[in-house]
């Protein structure tokens, strides 16, 4: 009875309805995912220092919400929660300061992405140790992402509002990509620097979309509007000049993490571009968006072949080959074609693929050699075999080398590309030789006589995690056909 | 707390009037530049502030925009700019080794802005905007660009990212009022504060020092400790580097992989690191250290622990 004050207000926050003489409660889906993401970021922060409890706690319930949400039947409005005899609508909405979440259709995929995304990092996370933050800034940063994907109303439109929300994302990012280590936060910096850059043109671009219907006749405002728009993104995709978070984070932040958060960023770009497109149909036809998008794509993947072909740091060549990849994406998307964005996503699958195998690769030199000089990483692959390969096959991937998870992507985007003009495709397949280059380099390195004697032989957990994301790696580039039935429901969730 | 802060704005719009006059609107561009220039953490949190009141001053005035409004803004100002002297207090030595170059090359910096200034017409069609307020938003955009530009740390980041919310901030309320935008975006530019404040602190460099180890080999030695980076003055840029970024993994945990001693083969020498601030003269000497006789268990000279001093 005491407590009956305070919890007035906090079922009127949470929208818990008492129903049938209060016996079951009614949750609201947005509620109940942030709302148990959040929980478990606090319960995770308190139990930090056990990293490896944390990292498997958090694997399981991530891996166990995405399972929930694979098997959700969409025709459904209610659920019961097992074991609490409480039931969940999973179409009620929640409000609150004129912000309204709800689940749409086409938010499941996405959310079982970012949960399975999640998933894969903690497990890798349990076996190498990616910092004591990294679960629970991570579960606030999935919840973050959660709640953006089910934003539905806003005070402005959904989309001019992500940018804004991306700046906070990238903030809680900074946090998860220092992971407590006394080093050279430029990485973490540049981070935040394109979204802050980004969200007011956005803002501006709102206020020229509230002039459109005062005088129809006039373009200026339709031009104006699109022009912020184009320019926004362009920001916000961090094409060359504006790359130097990605090379940066890479070569300085725990692989792991550095490739969650990175992931994780581009997905919510890729659904925000999408989103804008289609809300907003004039910003492709009243600006250059095509355009612009295909030369910063290809300066970009240009750049960072080049960039690649002379880095002898691993992370960063590692950085400079996911840039790369990044620019493909970006020029296959400035393709006004049909099969354009199933292919994109297509790409991105495989891109989340090798990286995360690089990553796990990575991790474990990175743990066992302590730093990234040659001196250090000479020989070092006869002392961690299957590591080693699982980082180079992964970088190759990103590279769209032959045999890598990369390849078939990259080979369909290289035909779709040169059907219009061969010109692009030859320059990026230059491109990609020089990031090739520069991994063949490092495999020399690495396979090269050994200066370490004292450097330990790879142990047997981390053979078996390597040994598994290969395995993901090479099935990938075996038979691509896998993903077909994940790129079709994401490109479903897209409105496709 | 509101009414203090009411009176407060109030005060401040009454006694600092002169920021919404030509002279005021050069002030508050001199300061931008002036921040450029000087390139000290003080000065530049101070003149952040100043520009700010300038900034709310201004734009109170010319488009009355509600009170709430300026308390918003000088509170988030203020607040951001606490935070971050809290933190650059703790690493003020290593501020003055992150000066991009000498005060010659950014007054050439300078100089080359205002030159460029005069002789490139830029505009910016921004909506509702008088073209003085236009001129001096552009002109703190600019200012903001080039200490992105010129920096690489937290601290002038930060400040460069805050130079950007003011005509942000001024310009969402101008178009889009009664969103209530302004309280997210105040509290975005917290968040943002609040990272550099951290990311301030995890640049504290650890400086590596050899420990020599009491071998055949390494008998007799030079006991002197590694130079290490002066405190002030105006130190190359190059003798700021650590080893790479990853090296100082080590320093968070003692690596599980490595073999409990160390065995000193060649120039394998077993290191000690300590923060920044220890001062060279305070190294314990390692032939006769109660502490390195305490962590060698062994007896033979090897430290048996990577030892790591962050607690300061």
């Amino acid at each position: 009875m005491m407590l009956q004050p305070l919890f007035t207000p906090l079922s009127a926050l949470l929208q818990i309805q008492p129903l049938n003489g209060g016996e079951t409660i009614f949750y609201t889906f947005p509620v109940l995912v942030v709302g148990s993401l959040l929980v478990m970021a606090m319960a995770t922060f308190l139990l930090r220092t056990w990293e490896r409890v944390t990292a498997a706690a958090a694997t399981i319930f991530t891996a166990t919400m995405a399972l929930w949400l694979w098997r959700l039947d969409p025709t459904t409005t209610t659920q019961a929660l097992p074991l609490t005899g409480r039931v969940i609508d999973l179409r009620a909405p929640f409000t609150h300061l004129g912000f309204r979440f709800e689940l749409q259709p086409g938010s499941v995929a996405i959310l079982i992405t970012i949960l399975l995304l999640a998933t894969v990092a903690f497990a890798l996370a349990f076996f190498i140790s990616q910092g004591s933050s990294f679960v629970p800034f991570t579960l606030a940063l999935l919840a973050g992402y959660t709640a953006l994907s089910l934003l539905t109303v806003g005070p402005l439109p959904p989309p001019l509002l992500t940018p804004l929300a991306l700046v906070l994302l990238s903030c809680v990012s900074a946090f998860v990509l220092q992971a407590g280590r006394l080093s050279e936060p430029t990485g973490p910096l540049r981070f935040l620097i394109p979204p802050i850059l980004a969200f007011p043109l956005f803002l501006v671009a709102q206020w020229y979309i509230e002039q459109m219907p005062l005088n129809p006749q006039d373009q200026g405002p339709v031009e104006s509007a699109a022009l912020l728009l184009t320019i926004g993104l362009l920001f916000l995709l961090a094409p060359v000049p504006l790359h130097g978070a990605m090379p940066a984070t890479m070569e300085s932040a725990p692989p792991i993490v550095s490739t969650l958060v990175t992931l994780l960023y581009q997905l919510a770009l890729l659904h925000l571009l999408f989103r804008l497109v289609d809300l907003y149909p004039f910003m492709t036809t009243d600006s250059p968006f095509e355009l612009w998008l295909t030369w910063a794509g290809l300066i970009t993947t240009v750049w960072a072949g080049l960039a690649a072909a002379g880095a002898i740091h691993p992370g960063r060549l590692w950085g400079y080959a996911a840039l790369h990849d990044w620019g493909l994406i970006l020029m296959l998307l400035a393709i006004p074609s049909p099969t354009t964005w199933p292919l994109a996503l297509f790409l991105f699958a495989l891109r989340a693929a090798s990286m995360l195998t690089a990553a796990a690769g990575l991790a474990v030199l990175e743990q066992h050699i302590q730093g990234f000089g040659v001196a250090n990483l000479r020989g070092a692959g006869n002392r961690l075999p299957w590591n080693s390969a699982a980082f180079l096959l992964g970088g190759l991937g990103l590279t769209g080398f032959p045999l890598s998870a990369g390849f078939t992507g990259h080979w369909a985007a290289l035909q779709i590309i040169a059907a219009g003009d061969w010109r692009p495709a030859a320059l990026v397949l230059l491109a990609s030789v020089g990031a090739i280059w520069g991994f063949v380099r490092l495999t020399r390195i690495l396979f090269g006589p050994l200066q370490n004697r004292l450097l330990l032989r790879e142990q047997m957990p981390s053979v078996a995690v390597a040994l598994v994301m290969l395995l993901v790696s090479v099935a990938l580039a075996i038979s691509p056909q896998l993903l077909d039935g994940p790129v079709r429901s994401a490109w479903i969730a897209f409105g496709g | 707390m509101i009414d203090f802060l009411d009176s407060l704005t109030n005060w401040i719009l009454t006694h600092l009037a002169f920021f919404a006059s030509g002279l005021g609107l050069l002030t508050i561009g001199a300061i931008a530049v002036l921040i450029i220039l000087f390139w000290d953490w003080r000065l530049t949190l101070i003149g952040l502030v100043i520009i700010q009141v300038g900034v709310i001053v201004l734009v109170t005035k010319v488009y009355q925009l509600p009170l709430v409004w300026s308390n918003v803004q000088f509170l988030v100002t203020t607040f951001v700019a606490g935070m971050l002297a809290l933190s650059a207090r703790q690493v003020s030595p290593s501020l003055y080794l992150q000066r991009p170059g000498s005060w010659l090359v950014r007054l050439c910096a300078v100089i080359l802005l205002i030159v460029g200034w005069q002789f490139v017409d830029l505009e910016l069609p921004l909506p509702l905007l008088t073209p003085q307020i236009e001129q001096l938003f552009l002109w703190l955009t600019v200012c903001s660009l080039i200490l992105l530009g010129l920096s690489s740390s937290p601290l002038h980041t930060g400040v460069a990212l805050l130079f950007w919310f003011i005509p942000i901030q001024v310009l969402v309320e101008i178009l889009l009022p009664g969103y209530g935008l302004f309280v997210q975006i105040g509290m975005i530019e917290l968040f943002v504060g609040l990272t550099c404040s951290y990311l301030l602190l995890a640049q504290r460099f650890p400086v590596r020092v050899v420990r020599h180890v009491l071998t055949d080999v390494a008998f007799p030695f030079d006991a002197t400790p590694e130079p290490t980076s002066p405190r002030s003055g105006w130190a190359p840029r190059l003798e700021n580097r650590l080893p790479s970024r990853a090296s100082t993994e080590p320093l968070r945990r003692a690596p599980a992989q490595l073999p409990s001693r160390p065995l000193p083969i060649g120039d394998d020498q077993p290191e000690r690191w300590h923060s920044d601030e220890e001062s060279p003269q305070q190294l314990p000497d390692p032939l006769h250290s109660p502490s390195s006789e305490a962590h060698n268990r062994n007896g033979d000279g090897a430290d048996d622990t990577v030892t790591t001093d962050q607690s300061r």
